[in-house]
């Protein structure tokens, strides 16, 4: 079984690499361009701190607005989409929803909104809000199935209906997991929302992908130094902040 | 069963004790036959208590027992989930019923098999229906803390007359508060004694009469 396993992952990685006509040549002779590359981005542009953190605060905000957001737009959506709470037919629905919104890489939903509404933040938020709807709504509605099913069935049983249900068992069970989940996701929206800025949606990435046009590679490694701190000092915060919840009661 | 009636069900694993009690909850729906259960569909009107207590593991005890209080909420406080003052001091009340004075703020997940049950008793109390359907209530817990229990369930009956009906194997606590013991084997009904008659050996012999039939 092992070795079946091994020996078709070799096959299908020889079977890829030979569609692509990989080119471990072309990958040696471009070592040779890594020298010039580094010449050019040494040192960094430290004078484009001030830009970068104006452009940081932005794109730390569309990352905030667009997680808050998404949260609540994937609450009802991962409620309809666990097939604990939801009867068979909803269910579907709601993972359909959830899964086409996924669908969309964050970029596409960026230029999407700013064909829409236009070079700006707000275009930003609305990406990050809606790729943000479609993560959310999976991870909640696969928390909400692992809960446990006595609680529910015990008000069930004293003749409550399903709202009241999510409302008094299934939130305040999931209260932590769900927190957990924010913040993972927090996390991971402003390293997406860095890149938004790419096509016009607001925040640092509209720089970067300035200077990146420009060739100035130095003012690119100050700003990517910038993002990589900030990633950092965010996983550093979401661990203290998570582990804090953990074993504490979040009454609603 | 007659109202206020205490009847308990007792019966080898996988007899069909839980699956009848969840019929009687109106979480199953039977194949065939009816389930008649006068005022059901009033909110509140039945409790259940299944075999792992149904408690909400991640919040306190205190919000615990106020899911007794929800079904008798108005609809949008039902939803919101604000509790009138009454409804919180009675809750304090019901914790203090059970012996668990000063605890509500204790986490579920922190607490004791025992204390658990406690906690689900006080969810009873103060929800007050007029049918409690408890699943193995007994499973699990120490000789003296079961003892505890049964007086609890003993006292709550005396006060408020609700109708009770508990699944269980240790028989010889519970039989002591039991109007009726009711023996099932293989999901049928094969006999029912009265208290005082039953002792170990009689069911004994009732479990495995049960399994030949």
């Amino acid at each position: 079984m092992t070795k079946r396993v091994i020996a078709a992952v070799l096959v299908l990685s020889g079977l890829a690499a030979w569609h692509l006509d990989l080119a471990p040549a072309r990958a040696v002779r471009g070592l040779g361009n890594l020298l010039p590359l580094l010449r050019d981005a040494l040192p960094p542009q430290w004078s484009l701190m001030r830009v970068a953190g104006v452009a940081l605060v932005e794109t730390l905000s569309i990352a905030l607005l667009g997680t808050v957001f998404g949260f609540l737009l994937a609450l009802p959506l991962g409620v309809a989409g666990a097939r604990t709470l939801a009867p068979r037919r909803v269910f579907l629905v709601a993972r359909t929803v959830s899964a086409a919104i996924r669908s969309f890489p964050s970029l596409l939903w960026a230029v999407v909104f700013v064909i829409l509404v236009g070079v700006h933040p707000t275009a930003g938020v609305l990406a990050m809000t809606l790729y943000s709807t479609g993560h959310f709504a999976k991870l909640q509605a696969e928390g909400f199935e692992g809960l446990p099913a006595e609680p529910l069935e015990a008000l069930r049983a004293s003749g409550l209906g399903p709202l009241a249900i999510v409302r008094h068992a299934v939130l305040p069970d999931a209260a932590n997991l769900l927190v957990s989940q924010a913040l993972y996701m927090f996390d991971y929206n402003v390293r997406a929302s860095a890149i938004v800025g790419f096509v016009g949606a607001g925040g640092i990435g509209f720089y970067i992908a300035r200077y990146l046009a420009a060739l100035q590679y130095d003012g690119v490694l100050a700003l990517v130094l910038v993002v990589f701190a900030t990633v950092l000092a965010i996983d550093a915060l979401s661990f203290r902040l998570r582990a804090r919840f953990r074993g504490a009661s979040l009454e609603l | 069963m007659g109202s206020g009636e205490c009847v308990l069900l007792v019966g080898p694993n996988g007899s069909g004790k839980s699956t009848l009690l969840r019929l009687l909850a109106g979480l199953l729906e039977p194949r065939a036959g009816t389930v008649s259960r006068p005022d059901a569909r009033t909110p509140g009107a039945l409790g259940y208590i299944p075999q792992r207590l149904g408690l909400v593991r991640h919040a306190t005890a205190r919000a615990n027992v106020l899911l007794g209080a929800v079904p008798r909420l108005a609809g949008w406080r039902r939803l919101i989930g604000t509790f009138p003052e009454a409804e919180r001091t009675a809750a304090e009340a019901a914790l203090a019923a059970v012996g668990l004075e000063g605890r509500g703020d204790d986490l579920v997940e922190a607490m004791s098999g025992g204390e658990r049950r406690r906690v689900a008793l006080a969810r009873a109390v103060l929800q007050r229906p007029r049918v409690l359907l408890a699943d193995e209530f007994l499973a699990e817990v120490d000789h003296v803390t079961a003892e505890d229990l049964v007086d609890l369930l003993g006292r709550m009956r005396r006060e408020t007359g609700m109708t009770m009906v508990v699944a269980d194997h240790d028989v010889v606590q519970t039989a002591r508060f039991a109007d009726r013991v009711v023996v099932v084997v293989r999901g049928r009904v094969v006999d029912t004694v009265m208290p005082p008659a039953v002792t170990p050996e009689r069911l004994r012999s009732l479990f495995r009469v049960g399994s030949a039939a």
